[in-house]
């Protein structure tokens, strides 16, 4: 196994944990798209003029505060395995495109993997920077450092109009995509959900499930971002978003609180029967362990359980995933002993935090 | 009214926008609403970008068939979009379409400047970006003035709808850009 892969799975997962006081809001993310000026997009790339976007930008990280020396790991996607590989997906390091590419790819990534960077994805270079609960702020000074660290370097292609030229004018001006994963249930549970994603859409963001759409959504976690990224400052953009989460945050607080006065009980069923599923189960797929961990983490953020920690739950958000269940056993398994896997996993976690 | 995409249903759906101070409305049929909605078009958000920009060719080019004297200029225009190629790195229409409106280099932001353009009026707020600059001066004084400019309207707009709360934070906002440019005034005069 690769020795730097090996050392993210010792630690717990930058944008998850410790897990913020607000439940609601899990983390939040911002990214900026950049590119060399003197060379193709990726998508118009050679395999030589790709190799040489890695050495320049590997050159940088190498040196920079945030990623160099010991402060980080430097990854060429081509160098790791399919598992590896769906590991740092996982971690919300790298993206699908990223591990994907067929031209000379690279990641780099802070040790406390909060901020990565990664080299020939949809643009030369996509910075993002991680932060657990609802922290837009603390993103952006991070990330505005970092990517001024690496712009005093490389030459960044840019037009005094139209701002950072990007390979999709969908991204081009600011090159930024600020977005917060926010934990549902009581939307879901009350029928509102599929009216609020409406809502938000016309309000010019954009809102995606993450483990499927609106009502269907079986982990019941949304991911809310901003689509415009010209004509206005990142500031403004990113107080918009604020204020939508915010509210959606108050609109998730009053659905939960509903859904406690109409029928406590059916509420308490619904996760104690999760509950007793994840803790006794000999075989549990992926979306039936993300659908009723769902619900126990509901149940904590009520606090109807006393031991069980939210970061033990969040933990379990990402361990229950093919790759991480994969790589703690060093072996790639078929899909029917991961369940196997899984199901131990859940036993042993909640009988220690029973 | 006919509805703007098929023209030939009546348009019972009307949509007025405000882009860069300009009212653009749209009046669509039930059908072509539902379709627009449904392949995520409706509106700026949810959209494909090259449905957007390509569809938006297709129906002025129908529409200027519809007109025969401009049939052979159209034909012309058509061939010559169809040639443009960057000369920085090769890249061109097709290819731009089926990669969904991506561009293959910077320079190809001036070849394809058009196609561009109808993209960013498409997705975005405006055309000009005031954010953050290479360097680490951060913005140049232009573009602070222009942020400016455009809270002074806001501001003008919220004192008018009486929204006291949300004038004040404008006006915050432009003293402190203020006492930006000044500082950057300043840096200028050391240099």
């Amino acid at each position: 196994m690769n020795q730097a892969i090996k050392r993210l799975l010792q630690n717990p997962a930058g944008f998850l944990t410790p897990a913020s006081a607000d439940g609601i809001a899990l983390s939040s993310r911002i990214r900026l798209s950049r590119n060399l000026s003197y060379l193709p997009f990726p998508i118009a790339s050679t395999q030589e003029s790709a190799a040489r976007v890695v050495a320049e930008v590997s050159a940088v990280c190498a040196a920079s505060s945030f990623t160099g020396g010991r402060k980080g790991a430097f990854f060429e996607i081509g160098e790791l395995d399919e598992l590896e590989r769906l590991l740092l997906l996982e971690r919300r390091l790298a993206s699908n495109e990223l591990i994907k590419s067929k031209l000379p790819a690279a990641l780099a990534v802070s040790k406390d993997e909060r901020c990565a960077v990664m080299v020939n994805e949809e643009d030369h270079l996509r910075i993002q920077v991680l932060s657990p609960g609802f922290d837009l702020e603390g993103c952006w000074k991070k990330i505005s450092c970092l990517e001024e660290e690496l712009g005093n370097v490389l030459e960044f292609s840019w037009d005094d109009e139209l701002g950072y030229l990007t390979e999709c004018p969908t991204n081009v001006g600011t090159g930024m995509r600020a977005s917060v994963m926010l934990h549902l249930p009581g939307l879901v549970m009350t029928d509102q959900i599929n009216a609020t994603i409406h809502g938000i859409r016309k309000l010019g963001l954009a809102v995606r499930g993450i483990y499927g759409e609106g009502s269907d959504n079986s982990g019941r976690l949304f991911q809310v971002s901003n689509q415009i990224t010209l004509g206005e400052t990142e500031e403004s953009i990113m107080e918009q978003l604020s204020a939508v989460i915010r509210q959606l945050i108050e609109y998730e607080r009053r659905a939960r609180r509903a859904l406690l006065d109409k029928d406590r009980f059916a509420l308490l069923d619904h996760v104690g029967r999760s509950y007793g599923l994840l803790q006794n189960s000999y075989k549990l797929t992926t979306a039936e362990a993300i659908e009723a961990l769902s619900a126990v983490r509901f149940g904590v953020d009520l606090g109807l359980f006393q031991n069980l920690k939210i970061d033990t739950v969040n933990e379990l958000f990402l361990e229950l995933n093919p790759g991480h269940l994969q790589m703690r056993s060093a072996l790639a398994l078929p899909e029917s002993e991961q369940a196997v896997l899984r199901a131990k996993l859940f036993r042993t976690k909640l009988r220690e935090q029973a | 009214m006919l509805c703007d995409i098929c023209k030939k249903r009546e348009a019972t759906i009307h949509i007025k926008e405000v882009k860069n101070g300009k009212c653009i409305s749209t009046n669509l049929c039930p059908e072509c609403a539902k379709e627009k909605e449904l392949s995520g078009g409706l509106g700026a958000f949810g959209f494909n970008l090259a449905e957007v920009i390509f569809n938006v060719g297709k129906m002025s080019e129908a529409d200027k068939n519809a007109l025969p004297s401009e049939n052979k200029e159209n034909k012309e225009a058509k061939e010559k979009a169809s040639s443009l190629i960057c000369p920085e790195c090769g890249w061109n229409l097709a290819k731009m379409r089926r990669s969904g409106g991506k561009l293959g280099c910077p320079q190809c932001y001036k070849t394809f400047a058009k196609w561009v353009n109808m993209a960013v009026e498409q997705v975005q707020r405006s055309s000009v970006h005031v954010g953050k600059r290479p360097g680490k001066s951060g913005r140049s004084a232009n573009a602070i003035n222009m942020e400016i400019d455009k809270l002074q309207l806001d501001l003008a707009s919220a004192v008018s709808a009486e929204e006291y709360e949300r004038a004040a934070q404008f006006r915050d906002r432009i003293n402190a850009l203020k006492a930006e440019l000044a500082e950057l005034k300043a840096m200028e005069g050391k240099k």
